[in-house]
C-alpha cells in the first residue's frame, strides 16, 4: 500500500505558509499571467515570490510544484517557455505541464527538472500516459475526474509512474483540457485562457430574496431564499427544457473523498490534490488540516469521514465519478 | 476554529453591534473618518504588496454595507493607495457592493473565514463588478493581516489602552450576543412559529398543485390520444 501525499493549493503566499504549516506534503501554485489554469485576478506569484515561496515550504520538508498548465498561444509562447526557465532557475520539486511542446521542450532543455502531466492533459488510460513516459521522461501523472475506481487500479497496473488525483473542492464533470463550455459563451477557456466562466462576464443579481447568477448575460441558476449558492459555471446551470427545471449536467457540489481514502490507496495512488487556488486561505487552511487528520489516520488502517459541507459549493459533497452509479 | 459563518449570528442584525453603531452614530463624521483613514494607512504601510496586487483595479469604489451596523463604508482604491470612509449619500453610486454581517466581514478580511463558503450559505451577497470583487479579495487575502492589531495600533500612543478596552469590548460582545440572541428568540419566537406553519400549509397546497397540474396534462394527453384513435 502506498503512503499517500498530500498536495495543497496556493494561490497565494499567505495560503502557501497556511497549506505548509497545516501539514501539506506538497503545494501547487502558479506565476500570475496566462500560463496557469487559475489565471484570476490579484492571485498568483511572482518569480520573487515563489522564491521566498520555496524558501519557506523547504525550510519545513514540503516541496513546491509549479503549474504551467494551459496550452501555450500560437505565435506568442514566450511567457510558457520563460515560466519552464525560471521553474528550473528556482529548482522547483517539480513543474506541472499539459502542452506536449512545452514537454518537449522542458525534457531537452531542463533534462534534471521533476515533469508531472497535468490534469489539463485529459490522459485517462495506460497507452496515453506510456507515451508521456517514453517521450518526455514523466513522473507523475494527475489523472482526469472522469475515472473511477476499478479504471484508476488498472491504469495504475499498467503503468510505472506515479498517479495523482483530485481529492476535494470544484467538481468538475467534464473531461479536463477537452471542456470548451466556459468559451463557448464567455471566449474563454481554462485550457487556453486559465480560467473557467470568468469573474469579468459574471453578474449576481439580487431579485427580493431570490440569487439569480449570470455568465456573459445568461442567466446560469437562480437560487431560492434558502437554497445554498453556486458558482454561475456552465456545467451547473439550471435549464429548462421539455417545460422541466433542473440541473442537466451536475448541479452545484464538491468533491470529497476522505470516506473512500482506503479505496483510494489500494487502487494504487500516490498523491492526493486539494483543488482550489482560487480560494481564501481560511479554506486551505481547514482542509489541508482536515486531509492531514484523514490521510494519518488511513495510513494507521482507519477511516475517517469529515463533511466540510460548510465549505463547498451548492453546501453538498460528492465521491464523483470514483463511486460512478450512473454508467 | 470553526469557519462555520453562524459564529456570529451571521444572519441576525439584531445584534451588540447594532447598539454600539446606534450610540456612535450621533458622533460628527470628521474625526471617524479621520481614525478609519488612519487604519487603512497603517494596513497599506505594513502590507505593500497588497497595493501592488490592487493596481490594475484602481478607481474602483467598493461600498461595504454590514447588515449589523448603522454605517456603510467606502473603500475607494488608488494608484499606490487606497482610502476608507463613513458612506455619505451624496457620494455617487460604488462599482461594487458587498453586504454582509460586520464580524464575518472583519474575519474574512483576518483570513479567518473563507468568502466563498459566506457566499454559498448566502451570509454575503455582493453586487456590482465581480473580477474588481475578486481582484480585492485575492490582494487582502494574499498577506497575513490581523485588523484588531492594525486596529489597536492606529491609536499610536493609547494603543495599550485602546486594546484593553477592545478585550473588554470582546467578551462585553460575546456576553450580551448570547443576551441579546434570547431576548430575540423571544420576541420573534410565535412569529417565527406562525410563519412554519404557513410555510407548511403553503407546501401542502404546492404539493396538491402538482399533483393537480400532472392529473391534468395525463388526461389531456389521454383525450388527444382518444381524438386521434376517433379520427382514424
Amino acid at each position: 500500500m502506498t503512503k499517500l501525499e498530500l498536495i495543497c493549493p496556493a494561490g497565494t503566499p499567505a495560503a502557501l505558509r497556511v497549506a505548509v504549516d497545516e501539514g501539506a506534503d506538497a503545494v501547487y501554485l502558479g506565476f500570475r499571467d496566462e500560463t496557469n489554469a487559475r489565471n484570476f485576478p490579484g492571485l498568483n506569484f511572482s518569480v520573487d515570490e515563489l522564491a521566498e515561496g520555496l524558501d519557506y515550504a523547504h525550510a519545513k520538508g514540503a516541496k513546491v510544484l509549479l503549474a504551467v498548465n494551459t496550452y501555450a498561444a500560437a505565435g506568442r509562447g514566450q511567457p510558457w517557455i520563460n515560466a519552464v526557465d525560471n521553474a528550473a532557475k528556482l529548482n522547483v520539486d517539480a513543474i506541472i505541464l499539459a502542452d506536449i511542446g512545452l514537454l518537449d521542450y522542458a525534457a531537452r532543455t531542463h533534462p534534471d527538472l521533476r515533469l508531472h502531466l497535468s490534469v489539463q492533459a485529459s490522459a485517462s488510460n495506460a497507452a496515453a500516459i506510456n507515451h508521456y513516459v517514453r517521450e518526455f521522461g514523466i513522473r507523475r501523472v494527475v489523472l482526469p475526474r472522469v475515472l473511477t475506481l476499478p479504471e484508476i487500479q488498472d491504469i495504475n497496473q499498467k503503468i510505472d509512474i506515479e498517479t495523482e488525483v483530485f481529492a476535494f473542492g470544484g467538481m468538475c464533470p467534464m473531461a479536463e483540457g477537452r471542456c470548451s463550455l466556459s468559451s463557448y459563451i464567455t471566449g474563454k477557456s481554462p485550457n487556453m485562457n486559465g480560467v473557467c466562466s470568468p469573474a469579468s462576464h459574471v453578474t449576481y443579481i439580487h431579485q427580493g430574496q431570490d440569487l439569480k447568477t449570470n455568465l456573459a448575460d445568461f442567466t446560469i441558476n437562480k437560487f431560492g431564499p434558502r437554497e445554498q449558492a453556486g458558482y454561475p459555471t456552465l456545467c451547473k446551470g439550471r435549464f429548462t427544457a421539455n417545460e422541466e427545471t433542473g440541473y442537466l449536467f451536475e448541479e452545484p457540489t464538491s468533491l470529497n473523498v476522505t470516506r473512500i481514502l482506503p479505496e483510494l490507496m489500494e487502487a494504487g495512488v500516490s498523491a492526493l490534490k486539494i483543488e482550489g487556488r482560487q480560494r481564501s486561505k481560511a479554506y486551505v487552511r481547514q482542509v489541508t488540516a482536515n486531509f492531514r487528520k484523514a490521510i494519518d489516520a488511513a495510513m494507521r488502517g482507519e477511516r475517517l469521514i469529515i463533511d466540510m459541507d460548510n465549505l463547498s459549493e451548492g453546501g453538498q459533497n460528492t465521491t464523483g465519478a470514483y463511486n460512478r452509479k450512473w454508467m | 476554529m470553526s469557519l462555520e459563518p453562524d459564529n456570529h449570528n451571521a444572519n441576525d442584525a439584531f445584534s451588540p453591534l447594532l447598539m454600539a453603531g446606534l450610540m456612535i452614530k450621533p458622533l460628527p463624521r470628521a474625526p471617524l473618518n479621520r481614525w478609519l483613514q488612519y487604519t487603512a494607512d497603517h494596513i497599506q504601510k505594513n502590507h505593500p504588496a497588497i497595493l501592488a496586487r490592487l493596481e490594475q483595479i484602481a478607481g474602483t469604489t467598493f461600498l461595504i454595507r454590514p447588515t449589523d451596523f448603522p454605517h456603510d463604508f467606502r473603500l475607494t482604491i488608488q494608484k499606490n493607495h487606497m482610502s476608507c470612509q463613513i458612506e455619505d449619500e451624496f457620494m455617487g453610486l460604488a462599482d461594487v457592493t458587498i453586504c454582509g454581517p460586520l464580524l464575518s466581514l472583519m474575519d474574512m478580511m483576518d483570513g479567518k473565514l473563507d468568502g466563498d463558503a459566506l457566499f454559498f450559505s448566502r451570509h454575503l451577497t455582493i453586487e456590482g463588478d465581480t473580477a474588481a470583487l475578486l481582484t480585492l479579495r485575492n490582494a487582502v487575502d494574499s498577506d497575513d493581516i490581523d485588523l484588531r492589531a492594525e486596529i489597536i495600533a492606529s491609536f499610536g500612543l493609547l494603543a495599550g489602552p485602546a486594546k484593553a478596552v477592545l478585550n473588554v469590548g470582546e467578551r462585553l460582545y460575546q456576553n450580551l450576543s448570547r443576551n441579546m440572541g434570547l431576548i430575540g428568540q423571544a420576541i420573534t419566537l410565535p412569529l417565527s412559529k406562525r410563519c412554519e406553519g404557513l410555510e407548511y400549509d403553503n407546501q401542502n397546497l404546492r404539493n396538491r398543485l402538482d399533483h393537480l397540474d400532472k392529473m391534468l396534462t395525463k388526461t389531456q394527453n389521454r383525450l388527444q390520444s382518444l381524438s386521434r384513435k376517433t379520427k382514424i
